[in-house]
């Protein structure tokens, strides 16, 4: 087994390299396959941009023969040009790399976006596992990506996360629950971050939301006089933070509590659309036939909502 | 005390020395001296307190019981106290081995050991856990060494009352080695005093949601990869969405590939991929309507014994339902061979937890089975045979 990757063409670091890579100058898995030591790796980058997003890329190998996760950590720190640490504006600083069987690999590209006033960035790779070999070909250089971009597919074949979050972004804006959630399988499978977790729960809940009438029609008696206008909601306006369920379950409570006995009537106005979502799930019949704003719901466009709807309808 | 400083303390003294502290203890105790046993036991479980609880009233009875750190453990020749050395998950031999021939040699190994601690006097008692272990990397070896063991055994710990015949197919064991000491509960033994409410909050669940548990180490044997593969049919029997809660050590990198392959497309699975401490297992399990045993084979199950604990309906492979005498109504079984019914038992075992019979069967269950009550009964049973 041991002598797998040094047949792949791996080998290791010398003395002499290890000594200097301390220095963070010398970006010595450039040179070929070299088998990854115990101690971290980093090299400096100077940061021309800090709008542009900054990447390298790695081909990772295992002497296992199956795909491995976490096993080695990439991880980059930046500073300003005279040397101060600073925060990145997002999570986007580090990544876990997945290692390959050799004749299996594929390149894995890392994505950071650097904060401003970043002057200089550091990126540090180390090993997490011990059981097996690790060799890794590839750049510490921090360059800014310029890559042509991946189509739908071949982004969701690949590990490329700023390709799959720049579809995903595209998919968000179309409403495309089909691609976002192809999107976000291969996120969750590659990194399993909350926010990816989060994002696939809500537009699964939306979905069952879709799939199911909320509530059986609701039989309270209409005994005032005055009808109730449901003008504004209740609840902060939804942005699919979290389940749309929920956020209906709870306005439509406060609606059933702040119409009384009245008639309820939805007009146009703020969150409209929500407002005719809460008012069909708490199991109350519609005024009209028309669909407001749409577009303020996230992850549902006009036919979901009218399909919803009508499939609600007493 | 943490398990830590407890391992310093046995890696630092040999094992004649805590032969010597276990006596002077039972001695300080009040047990007479004829009377006095030592039980020393491998593997030591870290993170499974079931050996603490079987043992936990050794001193009442005259035993003073330890962990030692390996099999091959070499024993002085005592006249008293009696020795016992009792062997549970003995697939361990193999930790080190790479090859089926390494395993073989360290089976080898063990076996002489055995005969060696034999001619110092010493008793071997052996728990079956499983027919094989979960985690069985070389499950030939591993059947060979069981039936090894099982012949040179004095004393052999069943708690399935059908665990001969469930052995049968692989070893042999000889009824009048073998002895039968239930499964204790957890009763006393995890924290419990979160409610259900408060549980589910911090997990995220609604009120009104359906939720099952899949609790304990994460293994090709373990069956979450089946469930997955048939969580779509008991949502469809059931009607509507589940939550699942996947908590437990991971296993092989592969196996977890696997795993989180197809847990990436199921939102409203969770996974939890690391030891639950003691104090945390009670969100998992009040939180959760049925805990899930899906395993392809099985003796007995410390996570049904959980479930029980908790109040909670458990499915378990038909050959466990045994061993849960007197709560079947919380005990829903399968049949391994045939994965539908995997999704039967679920939908039934949902609807058990629904009924207040079902609780109150559980709950009796949990305190005729307190460790305490089990641990007596388990040195009571040796004492009477040795």
């Amino acid at each position: 087994m041991t002598a797998t990757l040094e047949q792949f063409g791996a080998t290791a670091l010398t003395k002499h390299e290890l000594i200097s890579s301390r220095l963070h100058f010398f970006d010595y898995l450039r040179s070929g396959l070299r088998l990854l030591p115990k101690r971290p790796l980093g090299v400096l980058s100077k940061v021309r941009s800090s709008e542009a997003p900054l990447c390298c890329s790695f081909t990772v190998l295992t002497n296992g023969d199956f795909a491995e996760r976490g096993v080695v950590h990439l991880e980059v720190k930046y500073f300003s040009l005279l040397g101060r640490v600073l925060k990145p504006e997002r999570q986007q600083d580090n990544h876990q790399l997945f290692a390959d069987p050799t004749g299996q690999a594929v390149p894995q590209q890392c994505f950071f976006q650097p904060p401003r006033r970043a002057f200089w960035a550091l990126a540090t790779l180390e090993r997490q596992t011990n059981e097996r070999r690790i060799a890794l070909q590839g750049s510490l250089k921090l360059t800014q990506y310029r890559a042509a971009p991946l189509s739908l597919d071949e982004a969701l074949a690949s590990r490329n996360g700023y390709e799959l979050r720049r579809h995903l972004m595209l998919s968000q804006q179309k409403k495309d629950r089909t691609a976002a959630k192809r999107l976000l399988e291969r996120l969750i499978f590659l990194a399993a971050s909350s926010a990816d977790r989060q994002t696939l729960r809500t537009i699964s809940d939306i979905e069952a939301v879709l799939k199911a009438p909320a509530k059986s029609p609701n039989r309270h008696v209409e005994t005032s006089l005055e009808p109730y206008v449901y003008l504004r909601p209740f609840m902060p306006a939804y942005q699919g933070m979290y389940p749309l369920s929920k956020w209906l379950a709870s306005e439509a409570m406060m609606l059933e509590k702040a119409a009384g006995h009245a008639h309820i009537i939805v007009e146009d106005g703020p969150q409209a659309a929500l407002r005719q979502l809460a008012l069909r799930y708490a199991g109350f019949s519609q005024n009209t036939d028309e669909i407001w704003g749409a577009d303020d719901v996230p992850w549902l466009n006009k036919s979901d909502i009218a399909f919803y709807l009508s499939k609600t309808e007493k | 005390m943490p398990y830590s400083q407890e391992d310093e303390q046995i890696r630092i003294r040999s094992f004649e020395e805590v032969c010597v502290d276990g006596k002077l203890a039972l001695h300080a105790r009040g047990t007479p001296d004829d009377d006095a046993r030592i039980l020393a036991y491998y593997p030591k479980a870290h993170g499974n307190p079931f050996q603490d609880m079987l043992y936990s009233k050794g001193f009442d009875n005259g035993f003073a019981c330890f962990p030692v750190g390996a099999p091959e453990t070499s024993m002085p020749v005592l006249t008293s106290p009696l020795l016992y050395m009792h062997y549970h998950w003995i697939h361990r031999v193999f930790a080190t081995a790479n090859t089926a021939h390494e395993a073989k040699l360290a089976s080898q190994r063990f076996l002489v050991a055995i005969d060696r601690q034999k001619s110092a006097g010493a008793q071997i008692i052996w728990t079956v856990h499983n027919i094989v272990s979960h985690e069985s990397r070389f499950p030939d070896e591993e059947i060979a060494l069981r039936a090894a063991l099982g012949k040179k055994a004095d004393h052999i710990h069943i708690m399935n009352p059908a665990t001969r015949e469930l052995c049968a197919r692989y070893y042999d064991l000889d009824s009048h080695k073998t002895f039968i000491v239930s499964h204790p509960s957890y009763a006393g033994v995890y924290s419990n005093y979160i409610s259900r409410e408060q549980a589910r909050l911090n997990l995220g669940i609604g009120a009104e949601e359906k939720v099952l548990l899949l609790f304990g180490s994460l293994g090709p044997r373990k069956g979450a990869r089946l469930f997955l593969a048939e969580l779509d049919n008991i949502e469809a029997i059931i009607g509507d969405r589940m939550r699942v809660l996947i908590a437990g050590t991971p296993g092989d990198a592969q196996y977890m590939e696997e795993i989180y392959a197809l847990a990436a497309s199921k939102p409203w699975v969770t996974m939890i991929t690391k030891h639950i401490d003691d104090h945390s297992v009670q969100f998992l399990f009040q939180a959760a309507d049925v805990s899930l045993c899906p395993y392809d084979i099985g003796l007995n199950s410390g996570v049904a014994a959980t479930a029980a604990t908790f109040g909670c309906v458990s499915v378990v492979p038909d050959s466990l339902v045994p061993t849960m005498a007197g709560a079947e109504a919380g005990v829903i079984g399968f049949n391994p061979t045939r994965r539908d019914t995997l999704v039967t038992a679920t939908v039934r075992a949902l609807e058990a937890a629904g009924n207040p019979d079902t609780k109150n069967a559980l709950a009796s269950w949990s305190e005729a089975h307190r460790p305490a009550a089990i641990s007596a009964v388990f040195f009571d049973s040796l004492r009477q045979r040795s």
